[in-house]
């Protein structure tokens, strides 16, 4: 999103996190999102919101604004209720990605007629999550009946009740919803579990589901999924076996999502996710940690912020996934990510 | 979201008249736009452009008043082009598709438009999965992935869709040959491999198993492909994804059959070359699958290869995988030492 022109020189390589930088580069995309960005980013704003508090609770606890301002912890509260949605009718509930459809005349159009983006809703809660909110005006019987709502037949869930595409992403929003509203009443486990295990390709990864190739990004959705629902030893042994095998073939300079795909910052979240929930061998941390160099080189050491590659360009996702994926690696000063959750460790702290 | 583009359609041709704001539009004049309320103190807030404010306003009056006209689905393309991740657009259109009766192949041209020119956008993808259930023609949809792999042969989208509508329609015919084509342009591309395991194991298996001239078939075209480049992690998968699924009564035959091939390999191959890795990998598989299967004729020497093997890997070809491999030789030694004694 937030391009920049500016590149580390080749010869010149960052040696260490310009953590500074990052805060201001997070805190910026929680102000304003600049003109050019706005076909991108309209409809995802929540999950911008995300990325962007979330990094700042992975980053130290100095560099972070929001931790300890409570006027800023309501102002943000606040701005993700607004796009909390409910159909009261239906009894579900959900959170839309942006307020494209609320209004001040008539509020959120039609909201009886959907019930936001599930991924929107998993990005919403884990959100409130971090800010300690405890969900207050929030219906979770309706946020589960939302849930429920979208799970098909075979076990998959749709992205939202309005239709769209069903694959792995949305299995692991449904059953972190489910976690962080502690009712599972929306997902049957049995057959999420199944879907998951249909979606393991030949290759031993996970697909975005059946048939479909082994990715780095639906092999981390799938395995947090399981590990959410206590369902990780639906995998056999030799299920096990080829899917560690397969997770540790991607790393390189950095991680890979697909064999004979380049490296890319944002896998060394994903990979790192799936092999700490996996959990193969000891010191998992010292294995994710040969990626960083190459993290770290893909730095806009001016502006902040993280690109997929050392010639790219910085933008809020992978910024995110970056620092998310080094605190995997134990990288010093950085907060300790949840694999499951993909948000940092919840902590007492007054506020 | 970063795989979004922001290239809109409208503002690329320089043919195009001059915008005119849906506020400035007469025939536009008896609506009431609806602003948007982010709240008294929005986060991400968005540094809108006029344009863009200006056809949401318009977009809202209409999505609220849900409107059934021609204007209105015109209004729908303004928005989905300046921002084609706006699902509630597009969920939108084809509601208004369908009240209005439209001609659905001319939709089917302008999605193809679109996904031009953002082939990694989800919503788009999805807006044509619509189009050719409603249609109930797949016509177009081999023809039109193909064309779109062209540009990126591992789009992951594309093959999404190609392999939805091949299964929704039972449009197998060509496509091995197809696969074969990609892999000739490059043996490395893991989606074309995954694409072929797709394609046999709808056509050429039993139960997803695989036997006799099939699985001789794939068999030696994934070794012919070993051999030309050893260092290609997608044809080692492949092989390994046959193994494990080749039927039971040929199994202990196409262990045999692999084994030789390895060791063949391995008596040529550098094996302090990084490219090896993948080889020897394999090499510890199959020693594995005979301890497993309690075929093996020397259990003791069998695991002490193996382990062997994963040394060198650790040491030498594959440092970086180093926990790996140490892990791997004791995992064998816990799982087959009681055979070895």
């Amino acid at each position: 999103m937030a391009h920049s022109t500016a590149h580390t020189p080749p010869d010149a390589a960052p040696v260490s996190l310009c953590v500074r930088r990052h805060a201001k580069y997070l805190l910026r995309a929680l102000q304003v999102i600049p003109q050019i960005h706005e076909s991108s980013v309209d409809a995802n704003r929540m999950n911008v919101c995300f990325f962007g508090l979330s990094g700042l609770f992975v980053l130290p606890d100095e560099f972070n604004p929001v931790r300890e301002q409570p006027g800023e912890r309501a102002r943000l509260v606040q701005w993700i209720k607004t796009l909390y949605v409910a159909d009261t009718q239906a009894g579900w509930a959900g959170f839309h990605g942006g307020n494209t459809l609320r209004t001040a005349e008539q509020g959120v159009l039609h909201a009886g007629e959907h019930a936001g983006h599930v991924a929107m809703t998993y990005t919403a809660l884990a959100c409130l999550r971090l800010l300690d909110d405890p969900l207050t005006g929030l219906d979770r019987v309706a946020l589960a009946r939302g849930v429920a709502a979208l799970q098909l037949p075979d076990g998959s869930f749709l992205s939202s009740a309005q239709g769209g595409e069903s694959d792995m992403r949305f299995t692991y929003c449904a059953t972190a919803i489910s976690h962080f509203i502690q009712d599972w009443t929306g997902v049957d486990r049995d057959r999420a579990v199944h879907f998951i295990l249909q979606s393991i390709s030949y290759e031993g990864g996970i697909g975005q589901g059946p048939h479909l190739e082994a990715h780095g990004g639906s092999t981390y959705c799938g395995l947090a999924a399981l590990q959410l629902m206590d369902r990780l030893d639906a995998l056999g042994s030799v299920q096990r076996r080829k899917m560690i095998r397969w997770c540790v073939n991607r790393l390189n300079e950095g991680f890979n999502g697909r064999p004979n795909k380049l490296d890319d910052t944002c896998y060394t979240f994903w990979l790192g996710g799936a092999l700490t929930i996996l959990d193969p061998f000891p010191d998992i941390p010292n294995f994710i940690r040969q990626v960083t160099p190459f993290v770290l080189e893909t730095q806009d050491v001016i502006t902040g912020g993280l690109s997929k590659s050392s010639d790219g360009s910085a933008d809020i996702l992978h910024t995110y996934l970056g620092l998310a994926g080094l605190s995997l690696a134990e990288f010093p000063g950085l907060n300790k990510v949840t694999p499951t959750l993909n948000i940092a460790q919840n902590r007492d702290h007054t506020s | 979201m970063s795989e979004t583009s922001s290239s809109c359609a409208s503002d690329s041709a320089d043919s195009n008249p001059p915008w005119v704001f849906y506020r400035d539009r007469p025939d536009w004049a008896d609506v009431q736009p609806l602003p948007q309320d982010d709240g008294p103190d929005p986060v991400v807030r968005i540094a809108y452009s006029d344009k863009f404010r200006d056809v949401y306003d318009y977009f809202r009056a209409i999505y609220a008043s849900k409107e059934v006209s021609q204007r209105a689905l015109s209004l729908t393309m303004d928005a989905v082009e300046l921002n084609p991740a706006n699902y509630t657009a597009w969920h939108h259109r084809r509601f208004l598709l369908k009240e209005l009766n439209a001609d659905l192949n001319q939709e089917m041209d302008y999605i193809r438009f679109v996904i031009n020119g953002n082939p990694k956008n989800y919503q788009v993808w999805q807006h044509r999965r619509v189009l050719v259930e409603w249609l109930k023609d797949p016509s177009k949809e081999m023809r039109f992935t193909e064309i779109i792999l062209s540009i990126d042969p591992k789009n992951y989208h594309v093959w999404q869709h190609r392999q939805w509508a091949m299964a929704a329609f039972n449009l197998f015919e060509g496509e091995l040959e197809f696969v074969e084509r990609l892999l000739e342009e490059d043996i490395r591309n893991n989606s074309a491999w995954n694409q072929r395991f797709f394609v046999i194991t709808h056509t050429d298996s039993h139960n997803g198993q695989f036997s006799g001239d099939v699985l001789n078939r794939e068999l030696t075209f994934t070794m012919n492909a070993i051999r030309k480049v050893l260092g290609n992690e997608s044809a080692w998968n492949y092989l390994r994804g046959l193994i494990d699924n080749t039927a039971e009564s040929e199994l202990t035959e196409v262990r045999k059959k692999c084994s030789l091939f390895c060791h063949e390999l391995f008596e040529h191959c550098d094996r302090k070359s990084n490219s090896s890795s993948n080889l020897l990998g394999a090499m510890v598989d199959l020693y594995c699958d005979q301890l497993e299967a309690s075929e093996s004729g020397s259990p003791k020497e069998d695991l002490a290869k193996a382990q062997e093997l994963c040394r060198i890997l650790a040491k030498e070809v594959d440092p970086i995988r180093k926990q790996y491999w140490e892990f791997m030789s004791r995992d064998l030694l816990v799982r087959f030492e009681s055979q070895s004694q």
